[in-house]
């Protein structure tokens, strides 16, 4: 009986399957509005350019004549994009793009620059006064930490906060593990605090969120987090030194990925990479952001001259070359290398350990460097 | 998927239910037809059989884009039903007392499918593209009351309504495989592949009461064994009317097939 029962059952999965499969309604036009690829002609490519998702970015020699250049773009199916793609434009200044879905419901807007390779090169100090609103669909989430250059134009520190953002939207910009704080050794200054990310992070195995900042992109990546973080700006000088002030103070309890209390005290972490960006790996990551092959020079903060109290500290590393590599100056004026410094308030935070309420400002960071 | 107390308690009695009507079937004649007439006008039905159906969107959404895979999983049903017939009629009142499982696995390409996973205070709201598989179990105490008519010596079909409790009931599932928008379709891209998965849980979701059009038909094989058939289409969403995650509604359609035995 058991067996009609069955063999009745397997029929009926059949129809209703068959049923279900007829019923597919046709597909309803795309909602997307991305930029996928893009190029440009008569003009070299300093690296790889970077797509975003509200900016492109191409990186090309600074004395390179950018006032009427033609970038093309390929786009999400059935959308539009406006101006045109491959429409020639001054590239001087950044340029707008907006972009509209295959259904006309959703727009969203590009700011496609032509950066001089150089141009972070100018730089010789940070100190984090300058932040804006990181803003989706009219509302204001986290703050960005960003730099002005002698001409005008601006560019952008990297943070995990957009990974923060997925699990807990609603908290106030400066609940995010990356913000700004008032109280800085002169003016503001970049505060991390470790997060935890709540059951939902823990969810996603990620129950804490480090404070980072860094030169680089961030582009969430669940599978694996530690390839969210892109590593590396174009750079055109040799840095040599990196100094400034930090106070740090750890959380009470470390845990690790799986939220389990373990001994130990949490430790921060200050480190430059320089670095020469291959077609295979355009940036670093968080899996080999000291250990790739690539990698010219690294500088890191020595634990032992690490001090966890309230007060500031000046700290200072050099940037030592690796064993066999040299720097090929015609490569380095056309920014073929590339430069990245990471702040984190939980050394362990790429991997989840670490302690919540761990706390690391830093401010007034020097940049030394050789031509 | 874990089984749980209630699909193994339907299973259990599902099973000495149709031993018991087996030997049943061996005992004296006489016995029940003292018994028939002894209660005059009534029928007494013990029931078993298996649910099979759904809860499905009407029609399918066009988020929907393909069915990759649907199990309607073995579903216990066990009633008991008293129905009386009147007097040189045709016609008679019935009442049941149902205990079911409803349940379904399902497997979809979607796209463009809204999702908002909630645990805590915390919310993950987007649009995601992608395979989303869902895993529906529950089980309810039915009450099914129902017009029945005869339709010669074999022959019997009804229709009524039934209201159901849900006693215990699990709505889970996970995506993968593809990208979820953060917040709208054009919000940043957060990307599913390999084994990674995003699990949500709707089970606290679920409406407590239930209330279903049923249409049903018997067909008198032995003397006192029939095979039955009754569609129990279910009003409404199997969700609470709060919840609105799931942008669309979830009709509860199951087909419930099986055996009964006449006393």
């Amino acid at each position: 009986m058991i067996k009609i029962l069955r063999e009745t059952a397997s029929i009926a999965t059949m129809a209703m399957s068959i049923a279900f499969v007829s019923c597919i309604r046709e597909e309803a036009p795309n909602t997307e509005a991305d930029i996928l690829t893009c190029a440009v002609e008569g003009i070299e490519l300093a690296q790889k350019p970077v797509i975003t998702n509200n900016e492109v970015r191409f990186y090309v020699n600074g004395w390179d004549d950018r006032s009427a250049l033609a970038p093309t773009f390929s786009i999400s199916e059935g959308a539009t994009i406006e101006p045109e793609s491959g429409s020639v434009h001054n590239f001087n200044s950044p340029k707008t793009y907006t972009v509209t879905s295959e259904d006309g419901k959703w727009t969203k807007t590009y700011t496609v620059s032509f950066t001089a390779a150089g141009a972070i090169s100018e730089f010789r100090s940070f100190s984090f006064e300058n932040v804006r609103y990181y803003n989706s669909d009219g509302q204001d989430f986290f703050h960005i930490f960003y730099e002005t250059r002698d001409d005008g134009t601006t560019f952008d520190w990297a943070s995990g906060n957009a990974g923060f953002m997925f699990t807990n939207s609603s908290a106030p910009a400066v609940d995010y593990p990356t913000a700004q704080s008032d109280e800085g050794y002169s003016g503001k200054c970049l505060k991390l605090v470790t997060r935890s990310t709540g059951p939902l992070g823990a969810m996603f195995n990620s129950p804490i969120a480090a404070g980072n900042l860094f030169l680089g992109d961030f582009q969430i990546d669940i599978t694996n987090t530690l390839k969210s973080t892109h590593f590396g700006v174009p750079y055109t000088k040799v840095p040599k030194y990196i100094a400034g002030y930090y106070k740090y103070q750890p959380g009470p309890q470390m845990t690790d990925i799986h939220n389990n209390n373990v001994d130990g005290t949490d430790q921060f972490d200050i480190y430059a990479v320089f670095f020469e960006p291959t077609d295979a790996l355009p940036y670093l990551d968080g899996t080999n952001v000291l250990t790739a092959d690539n990698i010219v020079a690294v500088g890191q903060m020595d634990d032992s001259i690490k001090v966890a109290d309230d007060q500031w500290h000046h700290f200072y590393f050099e940037l030592k070359t690796k064993d066999g590599k040299t720097i090929d100056q015609d490569k380095l004026a056309s920014g073929k290398y590339s430069l990245t410094i990471v702040m984190t308030s939980s050394v362990g935070g790429a991997s989840f350990t670490g302690a919540v309420g761990s706390t690391l400002c830093v401010d007034e960071i020097q940049l030394y460097y050789v031509n | 998927m874990k089984m749980n107390l209630y699909s193994k308690t339907i299973i259990a009695a599902l099973t000495v239910c149709l031993s018991l009507s087996s030997s049943a079937l061996a005992q004296n004649e006489r016995d029940n037809n003292l018994i028939k007439s002894g209660l005059k006008g009534w029928e007494f039905e013990l029931k078993a059989g298996v649910n099979l159906g759904g809860a499905a969107p009407l029609p399918l959404p066009r988020e929907i884009r393909k069915i990759k895979s649907f199990s309607p999983k073995f579903n216990g049903t066990l009633e008991g039903t008293a129905t009386y017939w009147l007097t040189d009629e045709n016609w008679g009142l019935s009442a049941g007392l149902k205990l079911e499982n409803r349940g379904m696995e399902t497997g979809a390409e979607v796209k463009n499918y809204h999702t908002k996973v909630v645990k805590g205070d915390q919310t993950v709201e987007g649009y995601f593209t992608g395979y989303n598989r869902t895993r529906y179990s529950a089980a309810y105490l039915t009450l099914p009351i129902m017009a029945n008519y005869r339709l010669g010596e074999r022959w019997k079909v009804r229709a009524g309504l039934s209201c159901s409790v849900l006693l215990d009931g699990s709505f889970d599932g996970y995506v993968k495989d593809g990208v979820l928008r953060n917040g709208t379709p054009i919000g940043e891209r957060v990307t599913f592949r390999d084994d990674s998965r995003g699990t949500f849980d709707f089970g606290d979701e679920l409406k407590p009461f239930q209330w279903g059009a049923v249409i049903g038909g018997s067909w008198r094989a032995y003397k006192h064994f029939s095979v039955m058939a009754d569609l129990n289409w279910g009003c409404g969403d199997i969700f609470k009317g709060s919840f609105k995650t799931i942008s669309f509604s979830l009709l509860p359609i199951f087909c419930d097939l099986g055996f009964s035995y006449t006393f």
